[in-house]
């Protein structure tokens, strides 16, 4: 059988590490998201000079003081990046991991207890999905006001639905699996069985959607900080600096270039690494 | 049949804006009115009656409801005109952008991901799968402005920031729309380049291509014959699914382009905090979206004949 | 004209490439095969017999399969070094071939009349009026009812075994000389398997076309066939005439296949060979079921047992018969 029991648990982390060992793909895509999250979390220390300091040194080019230049207020570029990465990670992880711990509850639930439960549940995630997700994310926001927090609970209750939904659906398939029917037949009771067998061969299709939700997470928050929805200012992010930069394009274009590249970067990275997972923790793909 | 399932989730969508923009925190008859009033109450009462805030919570949505149903949308804060004539005034706009996208987006995307499934295992396939990832990662925010950047720098003459109706004029209307279309379907485009791969990956190891060979049928043929059809399925299920992306992507690509779409008229609104338009224009494009894939799901249905019958 | 030689396979050799070696996966083949007759190639799942089968066609999947030497001799032309493009026109018109799993063998996508009419369109080039004649008289041939308005229908609106009929249909379309059908009643049921196979044999009479069945049933060998060929760990060990094997088996393996099937009352437990194949990974010294012969000798560990020819229609590969 390919799911896991737990004694087995880690022989099989180990071929996934060996699968994911030699898929360079999803090394650069690791080492990306290792980078951004040194910097995020020693983000205020790492910056060179403070990120609100305003200067008179406006829309300068980069230079050896400032290494990407200047914005409208002269404020260092490289330390509002810096900072921003910070508010990124935090909305982007924040939004995710709250998302995982309801989705999965919900999830188990639904999945394992079905009944009518289960299909209010799934009604009520089938009108969240009706919704073109941005755009709920986007009024949600704009209604509730544009802030950190604010953002962090709309994607994740966003994002809450989408990770209910796939848990759901591996509980649905594993719940009729044989180890489960002779678990039962030996008289393990419910909260026994979902913890030792269900859960831990839900987590590997779990952790990859994550990674995705990941990246797409940091696209909606610069996206949102873009429109003017986000942090608000002086608090950098990459999508409010990427915004500010229309204004001055002519003068200094270089202000448009490094908040988008860090966007990208950001996102290429969880992406990779996703995919690396995905294909490290595939089943099929594990050779013994 | 389908479509009787679409109502009870169209009503939930509905509860669900209603209850949104009644999440306002703080009362929204004072936020309209704001300062204007100057401690004046008699407008702010009169207001609060048209709008029916006065009765209960559910006979204001019930109300709301019917009105809907009739096709009024409410009246703009800001405006003052219909809500439902704004939207209509834009919905052209945004209807060409995503044509445009998704023509693009299809009639590039899966030639592009035949040709690297095609090709596996080679160099080109591998420099297909590169830069679809980093199309992948590319907000098409920045990508946008980008290209504004460079219009307004280095090629004066490129054709963005401006606007003209097509019943004006057809070709100057293309020419502008080009392209922002072009740009929104960067959103669309790496997904359906890899999933056409990958799906005609998939297929060309099954059985049926076993067949299909022992038939003594040529490379060729069991590819676009046998081949294709089959993998379209899965193409046209992540199409549906990414749409919603697309419609978010409609709101950045407007932005940036300063095109007189919906989106803008949403982001507007939420600046001016006109909820009857932000209510209106959210119903609007959810019913669009509901039925945009309602149809991919007819598409689907039509190429999978295990569904049909 | 009747005792003609229509296919002669000489030292057949395929190899597998895995993470962990290169797996022998037939190793030096030998048969063949007259107009007409029904050559039967029996073994337990994993000995090759599947990958003979395919690559008699050269339909085994290249990338990680190889076909390191051998002929494949077809009406005098060896097969495998034919060009691709010669090597079609061969297939589906001269040879056909049926696989295990009629659903997935054929496009779910297509009506069954255009994957039909697709060896018509692509070998014979008739017209677009008399193919459909000739796809509704070889439907109603094989028992599909009323095929004329069957032809539009797809695949899985079929059962089991009017889907395996409808792959008969294909491959004997253009009246091809040589079918080969890989297990072509395993995923039947029993009663199906009973019709499937008795189509099969009164089409190939009538045609006069010769066939290699490759199945692990040996009563369906029994039923079909002239000659019959046992495969253990990708080599033949023992080939016969249908009677002379049943009757007198020499080589341990088959004696003990024979044994393994349960006749008249149940008495006492069933037989069974012991032990399990080899990983065909490894180069074994010595004869490749020596580990599981009731009967093994000192000289069985030592050098690979040869064919040898004991009588006009029977050859054996065991050490006990080297002269």
């Amino acid at each position: 059988m390919e799911e896991k029991k737990p004694e087995r648990s880690l022989s099989h982390l180990q071929i996934a590490w060996r699968n994911f060992r030699r898929n360079w793909t999803a090394l650069v895509g690791g080492i990306i998201v290792l980078l951004i999250l040194f910097v995020a979390v020693l983000s205020p220390a790492l910056a060179p000079q403070d990120p609100l300091k305003m200067t008179p040194k406006r829309l300068q080019p980069p230079s050896t003081a400032h290494l990407l230049g200047t914005d409208q207020f002269g404020r260092d570029q490289l330390s509002r990046l810096i900072c921003g990465t910070k508010v990124s990670m935090a909305v982007s992880f924040g939004a995710v991991g709250m998302a995982v711990l309801c989705g999965i509850l919900l999830g188990l639930i639904s999945g394992y207890y079905g009944g009518k439960m289960d299909n209010v549940i799934m009604r009520c995630l089938d009108v969240i999905f009706a919704f073109p997700l941005f755009l709920l994310a986007l009024v949600i926001v704009a209604v509730l006001g544009p802030s950190l927090k604010n953002l962090i609970l709309t994607i994740g209750f966003i994002y809450a639905a989408t990770f209910a939904r796939i848990v759901r659906g591996s509980v649905l398939s594993l719940r009729e699996k044989e180890f489960v029917e002779s678990a039962r037949s030996m008289g393990a009771r419910d909260g026994s069985i979902i913890f030792r067998f269900i859960f831990p061969n839900i987590l590997s299709p779990v952790i990859v959607q994550a990674t995705f939700n990941l990246s797409t997470a940091i696209m909606i928050e610069a996206a949102l900080s873009f429109l003017g929805l986000g942090t608000q200012p002086p608090d950098p992010a990459w999508g409010m600096m990427l915004n500010e930069s229309r204004s001055f394009m002519e003068i200094s274009p270089w202000m448009a270039i490094f908040p988008g590249t860090a966007v990208m970067l950001a996102v290429l990275g969880f992406n990779l690494l996703g995919d690396g997972l995905r294909d490290a923790l595939d089943p099929r793909l594990i050779v013994k | 049949m389908r479509l009787l399932s679409l109502l009870p989730i169209l009503l939930g969508a509905s509860i669900l804006i209603f209850s949104i923009v009644h999440m306002v925190p703080g009362d929204v008859v004072d936020i309209m009115i704001g300062d204007q009033s100057h401690g004046d109450t008699t407008a702010a009462t009169k207001l609060r009656e048209d709008l029916h805030l006065d009765k209960p919570i559910y006979q204001q949505y019930l109300l709301w409801l019917w009105n809907v149903l009739h096709g009024d949308l409410g009246m703009s804060f800001t405006t003052r005109h219909p809500v439902l004539n704004e939207i209509l005034k834009r919905l052209p706009v945004n209807i060409e952008l995503t044509i445009i996208a998704l023509i693009f987006a299809v009639g590039l995307g899966i030639p592009i991901g035949i040709y690297s499934a095609v090709e596996h295992l080679t160099w080109k396939d591998s420099i297909i799968r590169v830069f679809s990832v980093m199309a992948y990662a590319i907000p098409n925010f920045w990508l946008a402005t980008l290209i504004v950047l460079v219009g307004s720098l280095y090629i004066k003459s490129l054709p963005v920031l401006s606007y003209v109706p097509f019943s004006e004029n057809p070709l100057l209307n293309i020419k502008f729309m080009i392209i922002p279309g072009v740009v929104l379907s960067c959103t669309l485009l790496p997904i359906v380049v890899r999933m056409t791969r990958s799906s005609v990956l998939e297929n060309l190891r099954l059985d049926y291509v076993r067949t299909a060979r022992a038939k003594g049928l040529n490379g060729r043929i069991i590819l676009y014959r046998h081949v294709l059809k089959n993998s379209f399925i899965p193409v046209i299920n992540v199409i549906g699914l990414q749409m919603g992306i697309l419609i978010g992507g409609l709101v950045l690509t407007e932005e940036v382009f300063v095109l007189p779409g919906i989106g803008r008229l949403m982001l507007e609104a939420i600046q001016k905090r006109d909820f009857m338009i932000i209510t209106g224009t959210m119903l609007v494009i959810t019913v669009a979206f509901v039925l945009i894939t309602l149809l991919v799901d007819i598409v689907h249905a039509y190429l999978d004949p295990r569904i049909r019958y | 004209m009747e005792d003609q030689e229509i296919l002669r396979v000489e030292n057949l050799s395929v190899h597998f490439s895995s993470y962990e070696g290169i797996v022998r996966a037939v190793n030096r083949i030998s048969f063949s095969l007259k107009r007409g007759e029904i050559l039967g190639i029996v073994g337990e799942s994993g000995c090759g017999k599947s990958t003979v089968a395919l690559s008699l066609l050269r339909l085994v999947a290249t990338p990680p399969g190889r076909i390191v030497s051998g002929h494949v001799l077809f009406q005098g032309k060896d097969l495998l070094i034919l060009r691709e493009q010669e090597l079609e026109a061969y297939r589906g018109d001269r040879i056909s071939m049926i696989f295990q799993d009629p659903l997935t063998s054929l496009n779910p996508v297509l009506t069954i009349g255009l994957q039909v009419s697709e060896v018509f369109e692509y070998h014979k080039r008739l017209q677009q009026q008399k193919i459909r004649e000739r796809v509704t008289e070889i439907l109603k041939r094989v028992g599909i009812p009323s095929p004329e308005d069957r032809m539009r229908d797809y695949p899985h609106q079929f059962s089991g075994g009017m889907r395996q009929r409808i792959m008969i249909a294909i491959a004997m379309a253009c009246e091809p000389d040589l079918l080969i059908a890989d297990e072509p009643t395993t995923a039947l049921d029993v009663t199906i398997q009973a019709q499937v196979l008795t189509l099969m044999r009164r089409l190939c009479t009538q045609l006069g076309t010769a066939v290699v069945l490759i199945t692990h049933d040996l009563g369906v060998v029994a039923r079909m066939c002239n000659h019959v060929a046992v495969m253990y760990a990708g080599e033949i060990v023992e080939h016969a005439g249908i009677h002379t094997l049943f009757t007198t088996p020499l080589h341990p393996y088959t004696q003990g296949l024979l044994r393994c099937i349960p006749r008249g009352r149940a008495q006492g437990r069933l037989y069974f060979i012991n032990g399990k194949p080899p990983r065909l990974i490894e180069e074994i010294e010595g004869c490749n079921f020596a580990e599981r012969c009731p009967v093994v000798g000192p000289r069985c560990s030592q050098g690979s047992p040869e064919m040898l020819e004991v009588s006009e229609d029977h050859r054996v590969r065991c050490m006990r018969y080297r002269s």
